[in-house]
């Protein structure tokens, strides 16, 4: 029942019930009252101004809402109405209520940037140019402005707009906190360290999450030293159990991660571990694909999220199981996603044989090209090698798509965008992907939500293309997207599925937790419809073994090489002026970056070769190179960022060498034989293949494990008469063997085309 | 500080098991990380600990190169940071050398055990497929993390599969070294007696009689876990008894039982150690065997008494998988066993490559010498002059039992022959049978030294019963086979005795008139039957077979 007193009684009462923290009983009082929003909006205001003091989001956004329905609402609860609804994902309404009270283009400045905030994931362009004067926003605007443009990938807008942000707020960590992911973003990891750094010391969460976040980066260096010092440190903390499985999986330590859920039950029984935090243990468990060690848990009493528990119970992990429960931790462990949901579809295995191929490609069927950026590597080139040695053999572009995970430009994914796009075929960034409207059956739903994390994220703007195109085929690139697609095209029955790994199994390339990837692939190569290629024999070779299938169940798809980018040069190089050598690669811990200069180093002291020598690259040793260049004296080393047309950097140099510790078909190789560069490498992986190794053309290959002084000599023994050979048989290696004819032929194969 | 030596060590990791195997230090009072994993895992448990910390530095395992030796290093960190005096242990000089050179630090290696097995016997353990297996070349691998290590290596010389140095080590350390420091103070024998709650006291009798003489022979201290009520009786005869509750009598979910009854019987293995366990019963229960894997449950050997004759309507041999986890399979002689037809019949010894099987001859609690005469027999019941016939159905469901009193009551009368109706000692008072003040029941345990004091007996045909009656009764017998047993084949021991003229039987739905009528008659007639076979000591046989597993070491 409604009582109809005075303003003034009211708002003292108000007051009276706020104090006391009556905060519910407060609304209820001012909506009992009869002093309605419309005649009485001062008080209502009130209530809101008290319900933000006190923390209460909810009541302030109730008491708003009634304001803005009311027609009465004031520029601050407008603004404080769009940020709330921003913070709570729904950009559209913060978008409806600040251009009904602010216009399109609003004059005010916080208003601005809250629109530009809104209107990120809509309209990009326009959102950009509201965010501009982001600087000058209140702190809450300019931190929701610095996480839209992470968001849409503009990060170096959002370090310019948080060093700002920093020059007005020197004490707010959150700030200094974001810069720093900023700065890993973008590979400036002696930024991002330092800032780690100095936010270490604070409480002992804020010091776990610094830890946690330096031995990622330092890991990401290959700087092992530091990772394994900030891990110790991580490891000493009374820090939450999260904290350390967070960093047992950043340190590839399984047995690490598994021994700390093994300790939970008693720490949870003698109170040590809350209720709250057992939770999200076993929600970070569900997120590695962990299902039994997070039933584990639960069966030893430890609390669940209400939707995980549903989740799991649907899979038969209930109170009334359908499958037999872990008895054991050994059990526990065996139970993993996405093994336990495989078979994907058993009852439709046993209803329908599956056909004995997959159908030939018809002319109007699309192709569906999926990798995970296009970033400056080897693999990226050769994805954009598919695209032009398809559209090369005559498959229309129209036909012809390719969707990327990523394609952010500060963070270098975008490397070989715009050569992919003069291709002429579709290009999708499937990170703007509505997955809200994504339709799929329930059992799809739960297939994918009990995927690990990181494939569910891929797998979903990925099914949602999918659905929209309708290939016939969906070729994955690499692992990480060959595991998405593969997973995308088995549920939605797409015709044909390709994967192509690469070069060797994913532990070999730091993978850890591998089992993901294993798993998938052991799925799927069940079915006809699904073939995996690697790039050599010895990668196939590899996967075979990894994944404990007979020879030749992964085919070849070899490399290829543009022949009209990579022409040779002409003639062997002319005698006088230092030798030019070069090296292209990634720099990171597995192309041996310190020890090709060392190598150069030794070559040039040792032997009295006059050098110049030249890196091209880019990678988190960078800065490492630099110093370890200053160390060597290698004064007069240029170091280059990756090029989009890398053919002038090998007519411009005389020799390549690479000291990699890990290759599959090493692209450099390829290109700089073709080119007619003489060849120096280790003898890893499919290095050997690779290159032409007959008469006066001959490359070098170098023991795998060779140390820089030795490498020096047998380079400098081997130059005079590489550098001096004509390099046509060099050339004629790699057109005879790498071609973008065979290439195309063995893809179109693979698609299913009429020969 | 006292007690055992507590450790820090990964769920899965079989070291525990032999730690408790060194006499050094096993209640030394000090905290030992089982490995680097173990330690860096609690970190803060090494550096709270108010006393001497030992960590066991393991070589590689099925660990990636990279992540045992960033463990490694981040251990070092760890140490070196710290104030706490932590000594390094590794399995062996070598690994402690080579350890030693890793770290930089001295590593000592851990005392040698002491050679508990010297024959033939090898086994082959392996990580490669992830958890820790028992390879096997004629079977499939057997998960290993159901026996303990510091049982293994008394059973069989342990080798490793290729390819993983630590369990190489660990291997090598379990099988010892001759002459090491055994450390063993001399005790009885202990065994463990583990009793299911079976129907009426069958299992409990059985393992009386064989506990007797595991006392008299070897002189062993026995003690029960009994999930029987027959608590009282077992006390009787002089022994430990735990009396213990099934998940059906507390209501409980059975999950939540199994890990409590793990809790508590890992909980009386620890403190006994014993030598032996022993269960009478169809199968093992998971809790004994999840018990005994436990680091610090000791090594004791484990034995199942599980007796042949199942109705052959229990198919295949699922129900007997568990039998692979024994050392010794004995299986109590049948005089019936002619007719079993049961999947246990003929069920080969060797067959996991660690059980053995054996069948003994019939274990009955009561021996020959402590039969009584007819006139010391009712004495001791307190019974007078006449016919009696002793009607012992037990706790077996008897098609319409109401019927068959009522038949044997018009039987009896007709042939004036008294019945003295034996009651279980376990049972509760039938009301049914107090209507009649005429009728006289004994509740008598063990009631056969007594049977010379009836002319006959009317019985159901349980294991015990039936070999107390054909072996130590020369008076007229007619057998009632039960049916509640799922798994005793009473009809088929039944019919076996009255085809060789051992006794006769009431067919479940037969006329019982005229057979009643004819049995009451050889009991008027007071009818011998000398033609049964002589006593046994089956009893002596089982205990003996169990004290060789005691001793045994190859």
């Amino acid at each position: 029942m409604r009582s109809n007193v005075g303003a003034g009684t009211v708002r003292l009462e108000l007051v009276e019930l706020c104090s006391k923290g009556q905060l519910a009983t407060a609304h209820l009082r001012l909506l009992d009252s009869g002093l309605d929003a419309v005649d009485h909006p001062g008080l209502w205001e009130f209530l809101e101004r008290r319900f933000v003091e006190a923390g209460d989001a909810l009541l302030a956004h109730r008491v708003r809402r009634d304001l803005l329905a009311a027609e009465v609402a004031s520029t601050d609860i407008v603004l404080n109405e769009a940020r709330y609804e921003i913070e709570n994902n729904r950009p559209g309404r913060a978008r409806t209520y600040i251009e009904n009270a602010f216009g399109p283009d609003p004059g005010n400045d916080e208003a601005r940037v809250l629109l530009g905030v809104a209107l990120t994931s809509e309209d990009k362009e326009r959102a950009l140019r509201l965010l501009e004067g982001a600087a000058t926003g209140t702190e809450a605007a300019t931190l929701l402005a610095i996480d839209a443009l992470r968001d849409i990938g503009e990060l170096r807008r959002a370090r310019r707009l948080c060093e700002a942000a920093l020059e007005r707020y020197p004490r707010n960590a959150m700030f200094s906190n974001r810069l720093g992911w900023i700065a890993e973003g973008t590979g400036d990891f002696e930024t991002a360290i330092s800032i780690v750094s100095t936010t270490r010391a604070g409480d002992i969460e804020g010091e776990a999450q610094a830890l946690n976040r330096l031995v990622r980066i330092h890991r990401r260096l290959g700087d092992r030293a530091a990772t394994i010092a900030h891990a110790a440190d991580l490891l000493r903390l009374d820090a939450r159990p999260t904290q350390k499985l967070r960093l047992a999986r950043a340190l590839g330590q399984p047995r690490l991660l598994e021994h700390l859920v093994s300790l939970l039950p008693a720490q949870f029984a003698r109170a040590e571990v809350t209720g709250d935090e057992a939770g999200k243990v076993i929600g970070f468990l569900l997120e590695q694909g962990y299902v039994g060690l997070a039933v584990f848990l639960w069966q030893a009493g430890l609390p669940i999220a209400p939707a995980e528990k549903l989740l799991l119970e649907r899979f038969g992990f209930g109170v009334n199981p359908g499958r037999q429960l872990p008895q054991s931790f050994d059990e526990a462990l065996s139970i993993r996603s996405p093994d336990i949901l495989f078979p994907l579809y058993p009852e439709c295995a046993e209803a329908t044989p599956q056909a004995a191929s997959a159908p030939v490609l018809r002319d109007s069927d699309r192709v569906l090209l999926v990798n995970s950026v296009l970033s400056a590597g080897g693999a990226e080139r050769q994805f954009l090698m598919v695209a032009r040695s398809l559209v090369a053999a005559g498959l229309s572009p129209d036909r012809l798509h390719a969707a990327l995970f990523s394609m952010e430009g500060d963070r270098g994914h975008d490397h070989f965008e715009a050569e992919l796009r003069a291709t002429g075929i579709h290009v999708h960034d499937l990170s703007r992907e509505d997955i809200s409207k994504i339709a799929m059956r329930d059992r799809d739903r739960d297939i994918v939500a009990m995927l690990p994390a990181r494939l569910s994220t891929d797998v979903l703007p990925l099914w949602r293309l999918v659905q929209r195109l309708e290939p016939a085929v969906v070729h994955g690139w690499q692992d990480r997207a060959s595991i998405a697609a593969g997973l995308v095209g088995r549920m939605l029955e797409v015709e044909r599925t390709v994967l192509s790994v690469r070069n060797m199994r994913p532990r070999k390339r730091g993978e850890d937790f591998d089992w993901v990837p294993r798993s998938v692939y052991r799925e799927l190569l069940a079915s006809p419809s699904v073939a995996i290629t690697a790039n050599s024999f010895e990668g196939a070779r590899d996967y075979e073994d990894w994944l404990g299938l007979a020879g030749d169940s992964l085919s070849v798809l070899s490399n290829a090489i543009d022949e009209a980018v990579f022409k040779p040069r002409s003639g062997p190089r002319q005698p006088g002026g230092p030798i030019r050598i070069l090296g292209v690669f990634r720099l990171t811990e597995n192309k041996r970056p310190i020890l090709w200069l060392e190598t150069i180093a030794a070559l040039r002291a040792s032997h009295a070769v006059e050098i110049a020598p030249r890196l091209v690259g880019a990678g988190p040793m960078a800065d490492e190179v630099r110093r370890s260049a200053a160390r060597l004296g290698l004064d007069d080393l240029t170091i280059e960022a990756p090029l989009p047309d890398p053919s002038d950097i090998y007519r411009s140099s005389d020799v390549l060498l690479l000291m990699s510790s890990v290759e599959g078909t090493p692209n450099v190789v390829l290109e700089a034989q073709a080119c007619g560069l003489p060849v120096a490498a280790c003898q890893v992986g499919g290095v050997q293949k690779a290159m032409h190794l007959d008469g006066e053309d001959a490359g070098l290959l170098l023991d795998a494990d060779v140390g820089a002084a030795d490498a020096a000599g047998a380079i400098a023994a081997w130059l005079p008469e590489a550098l001096a050979a004509p390099g046509k048989a060099r050339v004629d290696f790699i057109r005879r063997n790498y071609s973008m004819q065979a290439l195309a032929r063995n893809l179109l194969g693979l698609y299913g085309a009429r020969t | 500080m006292s007690g055992p030596r507590p450790w820090l060590a990964h769920a899965t990791d079989p070291l525990p098991q032999l730690l408790s195997e060194h006499p050094s230090l096993d209640g030394a009072g000090g905290l030992i990380a089982a490995s680097q994993v173990a330690a860096l895992a609690d970190w803060q448990s090494i550096e709270r600990w108010p006393g001497e910390v030992s960590i066991v530095l393991r070589r590689i395992g099925q660990e990636e190169p990279a992540e045992w030796r960033d463990g490694l290093a981040i251990l070092l960190r760890l140490i070196s940071g710290s104030r706490k005096d932590v000594r390094l242990l590794a399995l062996n000089p070598a690994a402690a050398d080579f350890l030693a050179r890793e770290t930089g630090l001295p590593v000592a290696a851990l005392p040698d055990l002491p050679r508990r097995y010297a024959g033939a016997c090898r086994l082959t353990l392996s990580r490669a497929e992830g958890p820790l297996q028992i390879l096997r070349i004629e079977a499939g691998p057997l998960p290993a993390r159901q026996y303990n290590l510091a049982r293994l290596r008394r059973m069989a010389v342990i080798d490793a599969a290729p390819g993983d140095p630590d369990l190489s080590d660990l291997a090598a350390h379990a099988n010892g070294v001759a002459g090491a420091d055994a450390g063993d103070g001399a005790r009885a024998p202990v065994v463990v007696v583990v009793v299911p709650n079976g129907i009426g006291l069958g299992h409990v009798t059985r393992m009386l009689a064989v506990a007797r003489h595991l006392r008299q022979d070897r002189g062993a201290r026995v003690v029960f876990w009994s999930f029987s009520r027959a608590a009282g009786i077992i006390s009787r005869f002089g022994f430990e008894t735990v009396l213990r509750q099934t998940a059906q009598h507390l209501g409980a979910e059975t999950g939540d039982w199994l890990k409590w009854e793990t809790e508590e019987f890992a909980a009386l293995l620890r403190g006994l150690k014993p030598d032996l366990v022993v269960q009478d019963s169809s199968a093992l229960q998971r809790f004994v065997v999840d018990a005994l894997a436990r680091p610090g449950s000791g090594a004791a050997r484990l034995a199942l008494i599980r007796r042949g004759m199942w109705q052959a309507s229990v198919l295949g041999t699922e129900a007997l998988a568990s039998e692979e986890l024994a050392d010794l399979v004995l299986e109590p002689g049948d005089l019936a066993s002619e007719a079993d037809r049961g999947v246990t019949r003929g069920r080969s010894a060797n067959r996991t490559g660690f059980a053995r099987m054996a069948v003994s001859a019939p274990v009955t609690l009561t021996g020959r010498d402590e039969v009584l005469d007819r006139r010391s027999a009712r004495r001791a019941l307190g019974l007078g002059r006449g016919r009696l016939c002793l009607v012992s159905l037990g706790g077996e469901a008897i098609g319409d039992w109401n019927l068959l009193a009522r038949n044997l009551v018009a039987a009896a009368d007709r042939a004036r022959i008294g019945l003295v109706w034996a009651r279980s000692p376990l049972a509760a008072p039938d009301p049914m049978l107090g209507l009649r003040p005429d009728i006289v029941t004994r509740s008598v345990y063990p009631l056969a030294p007594c049977l010379a004091a009836f002319d006959g007996v009317v019985s159901s045909v349980g294991y015990n019963s039936f070999h107390e009656l054909m072996q130590l009764y020369d008076g007229p017998v007619l057998f009632v086979p039960g049916r509640h047993s799922r798994l005793d084949d009473q009809a088929a021991r039944a019919q076996f005795a009255a085809s060789r003229g051992w006794a006769t039987h009431l067919a479940e739905g037969g006329a019982q008139h005229d057979v009643l009528s004819a049995f009451m008659a050889d009991v008027r007639a007071a009818r011998r039957v000398p033609a049964r076979p002589e006593w046994r000591n089956g009893a002596s046989e089982v205990a003996g077979a169990l004290g060789d597993l005691l001793g045994a070491g190859g």
